[in-house]
């Protein structure tokens, strides 16, 4: 006889509930965003008066995905309270515990809950509650719902997560973070953005190796820096109160007429889409203006569609292509052409 | 096993990037397993809350399974389990906290919810029957700085003076990345300075006074590290200027001063403060506390001064379980009562709650 303690805290819903093969013999929930540890705890102490308590031989929670903080709540509690009980824990994709309670449903049908952040964790069902897709995290407009119906901001039910147990489709043992750690370092309002030094360097050379397959070393960059400001200009993003660098970007452009070119735009993989990159442009942007440069020109990995969109959104036109230009990557799989790239500047530049 | 020597106590400290968990029997000290996610923020340059979060949650398990080997104890021998529940890191907190409200309930034995600078201090009461006295002590981490009058370590422990910006562990690390060290600089600081002259360069000592003569508690006791800071960065920024690339020599006569001016200030503080309460015992813990210029003038100081001085070993001032379990037990031992199962994290808890309801 499967007796289960059932928890789930990946929604502002916090979940406890004990279920006895197919009966849910005692439940409780409580709603607030923010306080699953106390919520917890204190249903916990309800469902000790059960009973079954004692007899629980199973404990079954649901993995995510969920906002990271209430998440690890339940997960780090189900984990040593099965510990303690020398019992298994078992844990569940909680999305498919909506999906699982929905009313039968006439079509195929999305099932959405709040991530925070204007985002959405998503996943799309059979009609018969059989998810399609792995959940996924992402803007509820970037979503093509097909005109299907959705379930939306539902908490997962106890009894669904128990059957989900069976189900391997649905099993996970590790938290559906979804998103990178990322999700919560700082603000770009917290970011600091100003001239490199030397000072730098060693946060700097970090970000490139992480970076790049053919990164420049200590001695480039020095040299690099020795032509500011006359030939060079430098820069670097910093979190503001840790003083940690976490992007970096650099502009050649001598002066005197000649054209201006972007040497490295490189942000800390664990900071993109934030937003830097575009900062860092803009001041490169800037001092190739004031340097009254009549264009500027960049080079970027043919590969590097996240870089080239940014670019061209800024109005860099592709001018040509440079066969096998990185040549010194390793491995030799990272050997890939530049796309050339030019904005013209002066008058009519935004 | 026999109980006759005091409760069965597993600690949890999950508070920043070092998961911790140790085992005391009374205040024998069984276990003190550490897991630290150092690694993964040093190419921060610093501690990243969400990535200690997570590193906690893959840490804490094993960290007690090698905890109970280490203790040879089962978890059903435990009698309570104490978690820090503050001051710390909200997400790190939470998981520490959870894992030992799983813990406690799964067993159906008590939990304390302890602070995690009251912590720092009971530990050095393990593996010790002395009475334990009344003390000042002097609490210095990568977080934290303050001068503490602790009367009994369970229940009475008041501030008198903080820090009023960096920590001077932060200080450390920041004036480590200046050096070019590797994080975290304090380690690395402290050896690079063993080769380094300490009054080659007579950095400022800010000795912060009260603000007024008649309230002369309000900054007598406080710390402030962003002056000597900027210093260092000034004579580095103009040294670096005259003679281009600092010299190893030149790099561990800096650290050396550096090191010199806080531990000073640290030590004329903690001094003054034992002889301004009337007692004869000065505690030293955090991290820092492993400095070891620290606690060779520490030694000296309180010989001068007359104060007997007691500092844990260097494994024991970091971060770690032991401390936790040696607070809960003793909290045990004074017959305080334990924390509600929905025990509530309190990342910017005061030293004054050393228990958690």
């Amino acid at each position: 006889m499967k007796i289960s303690l059932v928890i789930d805290t990946s929604t502002p819903r916090t979940i406890a509930a004990i279920v006895e093969q197919d009966l849910v013999i005692w439940s409780g929930f409580h709603d607030g965003a923010t306080s699953h540890g106390e919520a917890l705890g204190a249903l916990i102490d309800e469902a000790k008066k059960e009973a079954k308590f004692r007899l629980i031989n199973q404990v079954v929670v649901g993995m995510g995905p969920g906002p990271f903080t209430g998440l690890r709540v339940g997960i780090a509690f189900a984990r040593t309270f099965a510990m303690a009980r020398e019992i298994p824990c078992v844990g569940v994709v909680s999305l498919d515990a909506i999906a699982g309670a929905a009313a039968e449903m006439a079509s195929d049908f999305y099932v959405i809950t709040d991530a925070r952040r204007k985002e959405i964790y998503w996943a799309k069902y059979q009609k018969n509650g059989e998810r399609i897709t792995e959940p996924a995290v992402a803007k509820r407009e970037e979503v093509d719902f097909e005109s299907l119906p959705v379930i939306e901001f539902g908490f997962p039910d106890p009894l669904a997560l128990v059957k989900l147990t069976t189900h391997s489709n649905s099993v996970r043992t590790q938290p559906l973070y979804l998103r990178k750690p990322d999700a919560v370092l700082p603000k770009l309002a917290e970011l600091k953005y100003r001239a490199m030094t030397n000072f730098d360097l060693g946060m700097v050379l970090e970000i490139e190796k992480q970076l790049f397959p053919d990164p420049w070393n200590l001695a480039q960059f020095k040299e690099e820096l020795a032509g500011v400001p006359k030939t060079r200009s430098y820069f670097v993003a910093e979190v503001a109160t840790t003083q940690k660098v976490v992007a970096f970007a650099g502009l050649f452009c001598p002066g005197g007429g000649a054209d201006a070119d972007i040497q490295t735009i490189s942000v800390n993989a664990q900071f993109q889409g934030n937003g830097i990159g575009q900062a860092l442009l803009d001041l490169l942007i800037n001092a190739a203006i004031e340097r009254s440069a009549p264009a500027i020109f960049l080079e970027v990995r043919a590969e590097n569609e996240q870089a080239r969109a940014l670019y061209a959104k800024n109005g860099f036109n592709q001018i040509s292509v440079r066969k096998n230009y990185y040549q010194n990557a390793q491995p030799r799989s990272k050997r890939s052409d530049a796309i050339i790239m030019q904005k013209l500047l002066g008058a009519a530049h935004g | 096993m026999g109980k006759s020597s005091g409760p069965l106590v597993l600690g949890i400290e999950s508070s920043c990037d070092e998961t911790g968990v140790g085992i005391v029997l009374g205040r024998k000290l069984l276990a003190n397993e550490i897991a630290s996610s150092v690694a993964e923020h040093a190419r921060f340059g610093g501690v990243v809350p969400e990535v200690a979060a997570r590193a906690h949650v893959d840490a804490i398990l094993p960290a007690i399974e090698r905890a109970l080997a280490t203790a040879k104890v089962k978890l059903a021998d435990l009698d309570a389990i104490a978690v820090t529940a503050g001051p710390g890191l909200a997400g790190a907190l939470l998981v520490g906290a959870s894992a030992a409200n799983g813990l406690a309930a799964g067993l159906g034995i008590p939990l304390y919810g302890v602070n995690h600078l009251a912590a720092h201090v009971a530990v050095e009461y393990l593996d010790s029957d002395q009475v334990i006295p009344p003390t000042i002590a002097l609490l210095v981490s990568g977080g934290h700085t303050s001068i503490l009058k602790v009367d009994e370590v369970t229940d009475a422990i008041t501030v008198m003076g903080a820090t009023m910006d960096d920590a001077a562990g932060e200080a450390f690390d920041k004036i480590a990345r200046l050096l070019g060290l590797p994080f975290p600089g304090g380690p690395e600081l402290d050896r690079l300075a063993t080769t380094g002259n300490s009054t080659a360069i007579n950095f400022p000592r800010a000795m912060t006074l009260f603000t007024d003569e008649t309230d002369r508690s309000t900054k007598e006791f406080s710390f402030s590290f962003s002056g000597l800071k900027s210093a260092v960065a000034r004579h580095i920024e103009l040294a670096v200027k005259k003679d281009g690339p600092l010299s190893q020599s030149a790099r561990a006569d800096i650290a050396a001063s550096f090191q010199e001016a806080v531990v000073d200030v640290l030590l004329s503080k903690a001094v003054l403060a034992a002889k301004r309460e009337g007692l004869e015992h000065l505690l030293i813990a955090g991290g820092v506390a492993a400095n070891s210029r620290l606690r060779a003038l520490a030694t000296e100081r309180t010989n001068i001064a007359g104060l007997k001085l007691a500092i844990p070993s260097p494994g024991l001032c970091t971060d770690n379980g032991a401390m936790v379990a040696a607070l809960g037990s003793l909290a045990i031992q004074a017959g305080r009562p334990p924390s509600a199962a929905g025990l509530a994290v309190d990342p910017g808890a005061g030293v004054e709650q050393v228990l958690f309801a």
